[in-house]
């Protein structure tokens, strides 16, 4: 009986069994699952948060440069395009457009040249300064917001600018306004 | 004899415990084990989820913000005559328009308006001034169901205007 009893003890305490063992890892894989796609739900939707504050971010520089180029140009107007501004900038004024020219004087004398330019078969903003060839900044995605057919316009002197960002993971509408001439 | 069957007794005493010691893990040791483990997952994952809605509150903030800059510059830049009437909504809609995956449509989250409030002093004169103040109304829920009201509002400073 004795050595009977002893032999059972020791089996029962030689560990789990092979059955007990899968059990157990069928459970861990099934816990360890959940947790993993709860984390990746989780990292997705910050990396679409990061994403979409770099994008809005972005159009709101664009924002600021707009409204600080408005504040100290000595003169501005709208053209349907680059060509149009190009061809004659002063026959070529328009009252909407998708080019918008800010033109400033340093104390010297200086001429500077700020131009806001909505490209809408590469749906692409963009600012330059001086050079027309090399954007100092760039938004991509763009589109005129909803019920406008260009980005830039004026309205009783007020100079603006209406523009949506399509990113993959949220649209984002943005506006911007200009300091008139006649408030200096 | 005596002695070597003392020493064999010595010998032969810690092979029990060796026997249990090679007897693998207690039902009591792998469930506390995952008692522990499962507590930190759900402390990391609750501070993930709070993080991430700190994350949302902070995009509404920063769209809310937004919002009222341009408003507040348009108050600021617009011609006298065009200002806003006291009590009119210069503009309404929706602070987010996040994708939906299923319709592969944008669409429209958290109703908002932004009303002005518009103060006159000197009616007709030549000193005649508005001071102007903007509020953002929004709802966290297009359809709130709970009990107390998710509607938010922000309040921009007195914007003056004077006409010339």
């Amino acid at each position: 009986m004795c050595s009977r009893g002893s032999k059972i003890r020791k089996g029962r305490e030689s560990g789990f069994t092979l059955l007990e063992a899968l059990a157990g890892l069928v459970l861990v894989a099934v816990a360890a699952g959940a947790i993993a796609d709860a984390i990746v739900g989780i990292l997705k939707r910050s990396y679409v948060t990061i994403e979409v504050t770099r994008v809005s971010d972005e159009s709101e520089r664009f924002a600021a440069a707009f409204t600080q180029a408005g504040k100290s140009a000595t003169s501005w107007a709208v053209y349907s395009d680059r060509a149009a501004y190009l061809a004659d900038p002063v026959g070529n004024v328009s009252v909407q457009g998708n080019a918008l020219v800010f033109q400033d004087q340093l104390p010297t004398g200086t001429k500077i040249i700020e131009m806001f330019e909505y490209d809408p078969v590469a749906q692409t903003l963009s600012r330059y300064e001086n050079s027309l060839s090399q954007p100092r900044s760039l938004l991509n995605k763009v589109v005129p917001t909803k019920d406008r057919t260009t980005v830039f316009g004026q309205d009783l002197g007020l100079v603006q600018a209406h523009w949506t960002v399509q990113s993959p993971y949220e649209l984002m509408d943005f506006e911007a306004y200009g300091n008139p001439l006649r408030m200096r | 004899m005596n002695l070597k069957s003392s020493l064999g007794r010595k010998m032969l005493a810690p092979v029990f415990p060796r026997s249990r010691q090679l007897g693998g893990f207690a039902l009591l040791d792998p469930l506390v084990g995952i008692l522990v483990f499962a507590s930190v997952m759900a402390g990391a994952i609750n501070l993930w989820r709070l993080a991430e809605y700190k994350c949302a509150c902070a995009r509404i903030d920063a769209r809310v913000a937004q919002i009222l800059r341009e408003n507040a510059d348009y108050v600021t830049y617009v011609a006298y005559d065009l200002l806003p009437a006291d009590g009119t909504q210069p503009r309404s809609g929706f602070l987010l328009h996040p994708l939906d995956r299923d319709t592969g449509r944008y669409k429209d989250i958290y109703p908002f308006t932004v009303t002005a409030a518009v103060t006159t002093t000197g009616a007709g004169t030549p000193a005649e001034a508005k001071q102007i103040i903007l509020t953002l109304s929004y709802n966290t829920a297009p359809d709130p169901q709970a009990a107390d009201s998710p509607l938010q509002t922000i309040r921009t400073n007195v914007l003056e205007r004077v006409k010339d």
